[in-house]
């Protein structure tokens, strides 16, 4: 007997995946014009300009671990399946933007430190913080059973979160570093940001946060999909053996 | 709460007895780690003869061996169960699965301290290096804590899946970088013998990473168990 599948429909019109999609299009030629404008910085004179979106990458990929925290305390709680797709969905996500928090923060401080890479705290966490959840992929990778697989992943997922301040504590044995703090804070060099520096930079918040936006969902529809799929593939096997 | 702890030293001394007659993981972390000393020291040459260079590099290479060893026999601690059909059984009992988890952990923990307390005179003799500081007891205990906490989490997480010994170590070295440079700092600190002052900030951290994933895993272990 074949059970009702839901169905994914492609998106037309007005949809939540179009909107954002476009929004990204659109406002990135924006924030690239934005970034074109700012001034240069008194020492690091064109190079600073990367720190615009290398900023908000960061900050985006620190979102996306926390989407794959929340997802997988949801699934801690309800044991249901689609916190599973939501929990996928960040931790690769979060992967993609700590690689482009890192190579953009590379090529920045080969021009302000003259070294692509010094074992400084921020830089130490954001690494051991990569390895994490790079295991946490291969976790998920050599498990089958798909509840098994979402069990393993939520309780990975809430352990490599909680860890990630410690090994930011830990961190402070380190020589003191020399990575710049934008916001509050009181060790590290100091940088200033003035007037249209900071709206370029709010420019720039909003064009990575909308592609952000646009791939999480896109990611979670994908997610869907592929269980449908699977669901379909199931159906069909049961008719033929019928 | 006095019941809850005699089926915590039920699982516990269960681990126990198995291995006092079979004295398998024992022996494989003991033989384990003496090796990877001697490795070290070969691989090393000359930096034995300077004891400047040997204090820079001896307390690193400690905490290795430990966590190699150690992850050597959180493999075994519950693929031994899972071969032998009997961690079904042990699931099966009318116990918490917290209390499964604490007593595997205890059991765990006992072991590392043990091939730990063995290794440590061994190293101090090859590396030539006086390996002997009252303070070092505390340092060595709550970083083995540390590891057998996360590790029996994760040896129970990756005895379910496909790569299950290759899994374990890849899980478990990453979450536990921190503990590793707190307690390898301290070591350093004070087997160059600077003041307690030096270590009490890494004791504290090592301390609270402890209770932390203490509690974790005894929420979560009921989640990676269950089939």
């Amino acid at each position: 007997m074949a059970t009702a599948i839901k169905y994914t429909k492609p998106t037309k019109g007005l949809g939540l995946s179009n909107v954002l999609f476009w929004a990204t299009v659109f406002s990135w030629p924006i924030s690239l014009i934005f970034v074109l404008m700012a001034g240069d910085d008194v020492n690091l004179k064109y190079s600073q300009r990367i720190f615009y979106y290398h900023l908000p990458a960061n900050i985006m990929c620190f979102l996306s671990f926390m989407v794959y925290f929340i997802g997988g305390i949801a699934y801690w709680r309800t044991r249901n399946r689609k916190w599973d797709i939501v929990m996928v969905a960040g931790l690769e996500l979060g992967i993609f933007w700590a690689v482009i928090g890192i190579i953009t923060g590379a090529i920045w401080a080969r021009y302000a430190w003259g070294t692509f890479w010094t074992w400084d705290p921020r830089l130490t966490t954001v690494s051991i913080m990569m390895v994490v959840y790079i295991s946490g992929v291969m976790l998920r990778s050599a498990v089958e059973d798909p509840t098994r697989k979402a069990a393993l992943t939520a309780a990975f997922g809430i352990i490599g979160f909680v860890n990630v301040p410690l090994v930011y504590f830990s961190t402070r044995w380190f020589p003191k570093g020399e990575h710049p703090v934008i916001f509050g804070g009181d060790s590290g060099t100091p940088v200033g940001l003035e007037g249209f520096m900071f709206i370029t930079l709010g420019v720039c918040f909003v064009a990575v946060g909308l592609l952000f936006a646009w791939m999480l969902q896109a990611r979670i529809r994908l997610g869907h999909m592929h269980e449908e799929l699977q669901a379909r593939r199931m159906t069909l096997e049961g008719m033929e053996n019928e | 709460m006095g019941n809850y702890l005699r089926k915590v030293w039920a699982v516990f001394s269960k681990d126990v007895r198995a291995e006092l007659r079979t004295k398998d993981i024992f022996s494989a972390m003991f033989v384990f780690s003496l090796l990877a000393t001697l490795v070290f020291a070969f691989a090393l040459p000359g930096k034995l003869m300077e004891p400047k260079e040997v204090a820079g590099v001896a307390p690193g290479l400690l905490w290795v061996a430990y966590t190699f060893s150690g992850v050597l026999g959180l493999n075994r601690s519950f693929i031994v169960e899972k071969d032998r059909g009997s961690l079904e059984g042990l699931l099966l009992a009318p116990a918490d699965r917290s209390a499964i988890y604490l007593g595997k952990m205890l059991s765990n923990l006992t072991f590392m301290v043990l091939v730990e307390m063995l290794i440590t005179p061994i190293f101090g003799v090859v590396f030539n290096y006086s390996m002997w500081n009252p303070l070092l007891i505390p340092v060595v205990l709550l970083g083995t804590l540390g590891f057998a906490e996360i590790g029996t989490l994760f040896a129970a997480m990756a005895v379910n899946t496909r790569a299950r010994e290759v899994l374990l170590p890849v899980l478990f070295f990453s979450i536990m970088l921190p503990v590793i440079i707190a307690a390898a700092n301290a070591t350093t600190a004070l087997l160059s013998n600077r003041p307690i002052e030096d270590i009490a900030g890494q004791l504290q951290f090592i301390t609270i990473f402890d209770i932390i994933f203490l509690a974790l895993p005894v929420l979560l272990f009921e989640l990676v168990v269950e089939e």
